[in-house]
């Protein structure tokens, strides 16, 4: 079995149905954007832009652009993960792919590859223009770095998001009203909007606990200090995010294991 | 390579259903799937499992393609068991479980074959020349659906991109169930001509599932019939068509309206065997399908019958049974 065919195979589904859905496509572009004007739209209302810049230490624009941008690269991972069980069982699909020689947590793990290239490179139209825009070249580098770290953001956090699928379709079934409810929950705990900080100390744990929090946390720093964090920094957030990300390998491949064996169980739908 | 290609011995299956009472009280049921079934098939045979709906067909074969565990008994494919040795199941394996669904619906039965052919192991250039076969031995190059959205499919296209998934491996076994559940005449004789080339020409072993007796008749070499999970005949088709030798079908068509007839078909019961079929031919006519045993004495009584309740019989037909008239001897005339 190749690994790289798989891939290939994953980006031919994912890019043929994107771009054959071409507002699904002009979503993903527009996304950081509405995302950025509409919160600065309701933040204008209750504060000034120049308030925001004094307290946080950053141009509200490029601070939410790259939360925006960072959002859509884990929600991608997230929503691939967490819907694919959900959308082959609905079309009929899971029970070739279980009766597959891949071994379904292989393909969990490739699934969000393709996604999170496309969205990456999505960089691009939306953190590279408004960043070489207000910030000319050093800008342009600083959204490279940003573009870099959302990428690392989103691949560590694939086996931590398989995990959740899996233990959430054992214990509550298979149902995409699960997604509107870790969605809004990653968006916080995450801390791509609220800088973890400022966190109340429970959610803060719960927050330390996912591995691309950390990668967001360095985000924050390159994006507050203008891309000048401390080394050590850089490497504890990096290490902790890393170590993390392993630590969920085995407790997610048992538990894709597990949901296996219960799908074998009851008989998979066909 | 052993001749058995699939070796089922004693295979329990139950489920466990919810039967609900009212908003919110339900009652826990046991079904009892499959009841301990056993058979064999050979490489180069094609074998059908017939039976009613409900009757353990396509639990039977989703436990051979390893989508079930079954809860006692045991089932061996290739040689490797299916519960502790699934992964070589896999290899060994084409399955077709469902001619409508199972394909990604913004991709074309070529990008859905390259998808699934790589699920399946295989990469790079073999890949590309085994979808290229496929799509021509299924006909969808003939068709000139290959480059088609799937979406954009018809029933029967949808039929044979699920059945060149199914052979994309090459497998030496086969698991079809119902594969012409829906197709038009055409693609369903193209789907049973491919089933049996693949049997006798390339050796590949065979489970078939349908509903349908002419085409069981046409493309199997050996039948099982299953009945509430358990199988209550075996054979060729002229082997079970044997094991009924003794009973005749009687096709009776009545005129309507010109006596009793529910008087009748109670006291039919008297001489049939199994279940009576009526059909309504159309607003004058009623068709009256049944077998009997010892045809001297039953058809006299049942002439006798007719003239007693004053029945106007337009036509009277005694024939061999044919395999639905095995089915429905054997099953009880369930569907």
């Amino acid at each position: 079995m190749s690994v790289f065919s798989l891939i290939k195979s994953e980006m031919l589904l994912v890019y043929g149905e994107l771009i054959r859905r071409k507002q699904a496509l002009f979503t993903y572009v527009a996304y950081p954007y509405i995302m950025t004007f509409f919160i600065i739209f309701v933040g204008s209302s209750v504060g000034s832009l120049e308030n925001f810049e004094a307290r946080v230490g950053s141009n509200p624009f490029l601070f939410f652009i790259t939360a925006s941008f960072n959002f859509l690269v884990i929600l991608g991972i997230v929503d691939d993960v967490l819907w694919s069980p959900i959308y082959d069982d609905n079309i009929g699909t899971l029970p070739y792919v279980l009766s597959s020689t891949t071994p379904w947590f292989l393909r969990l793990l490739i699934i969000p590859i393709p996604r999170l290239v496309l969205t990456v490179i999505l960089g691009f139209t939306s953190l590279v223009p408004l960043f070489t825009y207000l910030e000319g070249l050093e800008g342009l580098l600083t959204s490279l770095l940003l573009m870099g770290l959302a990428g690392l953001a989103g691949l560590l956090l694939s086996t931590f998001a398989i995990l959740v699928a899996c233990s959430i379709s054992m214990l509550m079934g298979e149902s995409w009203r699960l997604l509107n409810i870790v969605r809004p929950l990653m968006m916080i705990l995450l801390g791509v909007f609220y800088p973890r900080v400022l966190m109340p100390l429970a959610v803060r744990v719960i927050s330390y606990l996912l591995p691309s929090s950390h990668v967001v946390d360095l985000t924050l720093y390159t994006l507050v200090g203008k891309g000048t964090p401390e080394v050590l920094t850089v490497l504890t957030l990096l290490g902790a995010s890393t170590a993390l990300a392993v630590a969920y390998g085995p407790l997610s491949y048992s538990s894709t294991k597990s949901l296996e064996t219960k799908k074998l169980r009851e008989g998979v739908k066909t | 390579m052993s001749r058995e290609a699939v070796e089922v011995v004693k295979l329990v299956k139950k489920y466990l259903t919810k039967k609900r009472k009212g908003l919110l009280k339900s009652e826990k049921l046991v079904i009892e799937a499959l009841r301990g079934i056993s058979f064999t098939v050979n490489y180069g045979e094609v074998v059908g499992l017939l039976g009613p709906n409900g009757a353990g067909k396509t639990t039977t074969i989703k436990i051979l393609s390893t989508l079930l565990l079954p809860d006692s008994g045991e089932a061996r494919v290739g040689g490797f068991d299916v519960v502790k040795e699934a992964s070589k199941v896999r290899k060994l394996i084409g399955v077709m479980l469902s001619v409508e669904k199972g394909f990604y619906g913004k991709l074309t039965g070529r990008e859905n074959l390259i998808y699934f052919g790589s699920l399946y192991g295989l990469s790079g250039a073999e890949l590309r020349r085994r979808v290229d076969e496929m799509m021509e031995l299924v006909g969808l190059k003939e068709l000139e659906a290959e480059d088609k959205l799937y979406e954009e499919y018809s029933t029967g296209m949808k039929a044979r991109l699920s059945l060149a998934r199914a052979l994309l491996k090459d497998p030496p076994i086969l698991l079809l169930d119902e594969p012409t559940l829906g197709l038009d005449p055409m693609s369903a004789r193209k789907v049973r001509d491919l089933v049996k080339l693949l049997a006798s020409r390339e050796g590949k072993a065979v489970i078939y599932t349908t509903h349908n007796m002419f085409e069981a008749e046409l493309v199997c070499d050996k039948i099982f019939l299953i009945d509430k999970g358990l199988i209550v005949a075996s054979g060729s088709p002229e082997d079970l068509k044997n094991k009924v030798s003794d009973i005749k079908t009687v096709i009776l068509q009545v005129k309507k309206g010109t006596g009793n007839l529910n008087a009748f078909l109670s006291k039919l019961a008297d001489v049939t065997v199994g279940n009576t079929i009526t059909e309504e031919l159309d607003v004058n006519y009623v068709e009256i399908r049944f077998n009997i045993k010892s045809a001297e004495e039953s058809l006299d009584k049942i002439i006798k019958l007719l003239s007693t309740e004053g029945l106007s019989m337009s036509s009277f037909k005694v024939v061999e049974p044919t395999l639905e008239d095995v089915f429905i001897y054997f099953t009880g005339g369930r569907t």
